[in-house]
């Protein structure tokens, strides 16, 4: 093997190395992390379509338990937050005031399947999940 | 012996000296740790706790001190490595000798902190005793040394 091919191998198979060190997740748009929230609510209930009006009224509800989304997060969630026990600053959720927000699909699970818990006192269906991620791409 | 080489082992001597003040040689940080168990709170030097409670901690996390802080298994099982790894040689008991997975309520903590009176606790600005970077403003790094601590008011 000629030495510019190899040296072109070995380039390469550093590039791919790098790039899965450097990406931990498969990134996504907040609008691709909405869908599959969709579709999934739309299995269950075929007419089903998020809304946004809906996830803002779920997002401040304490659903008969002692804290809110919003307990932490405030009621603007392009306003910073601090979480209520510890007081650790919290960014904002809403896209618009924060890039990073809703682009990993495996942090948004994991963070509204806990928070579901804390807050609702179970996991959030499909459709409670997609109502919310609208509301927090709208939200400005 | 030249100045620097003599320099750097004074150095080395304080930081040995300054470790050992806060009970342990300090953990390399673990990005992981930071990251998961940092977004809520400090990420507490794993010196702090026995294996033994750090144990109890890590397989109860969907119960952690009343907040859901479940991880995936992978996840979970390599910081619980790090924190095993990394935690006090030493068990750390409550003053009646209880385990404990409370960092604050350790005999070792109650010890560190006897200075401070109740009313500072309380304060806004620091709000509760786990709040370590309240008053240690090197806490987000690890570093706990008496000369980086400011009590706000």
């Amino acid at each position: 093997m000629s030495s510019l091919v190899s040296a072109v191998l070995r380039t390469a198979c550093m590039v791919s190395v790098l790039a899965s060190a450097i990406s931990p997740a498969l990134a996504e748009t907040p609008q691709q992390i909405l869908s599959s929230y969709e579709t999934a609510a739309r299995s269950q209930t075929p007419a089903f379509a998020a809304s946004a009006a809906r996830g803002g009224v779920f997002f401040r509800n304490k659903h008969g338990h002692d804290w809110s989304c919003s307990s932490c997060h405030t009621d603007n969630p392009a306003a910073t937050g601090q979480h209520i026990v510890t007081g650790k600053t919290i960014q904002p959720m809403a896209v618009a005031a924060n890039a990073e927000r809703l682009t990993q699909p495996a942090k948004v699970e994991k963070w509204i399947t806990r928070n579901c818990k804390d807050v609702v006192g179970r996991e959030c269906t499909p459709g409670e999940k997609a109502d919310v991620v609208v509301f927090l791409i709208n939200s400005r | 012996m030249h100045a620097t080489t003599f320099a750097a082992l004074i150095a080395a001597l304080l930081v040995s000296v300054s470790a050992r003040a806060e009970g342990g040689s300090r953990a390399p940080l673990n990005p992981q740790f930071q990251q998961e168990c940092g977004s809520c709170h400090v990420a507490f030097p794993p010196r702090l706790l026995d294996a033994s409670a750090w144990h109890q901690l890590m397989t109860s996390l969907n119960k952690h001190f009343g907040n859901d802080a479940s991880l995936d298994a992978q996840t979970r099982s390599s910081i619980e490595s790090y924190l095993q790894h990394n935690a006090a040689t030493r068990e750390r008991l409550t003053p009646a000798g209880k385990p404990t997975q409370r960092i604050t309520e350790t005999a070792w903590f109650k010890r560190e902190h006897d200075e401070v009176g109740a009313a500072v606790w309380q304060r806004a600005s620091i709000k509760q005793a786990s709040n370590c970077a309240a008053c240690h403003s090197q806490a987000e790094q690890g570093r706990f040394n008496e000369h980086q601590i400011h009590i706000p008011r």
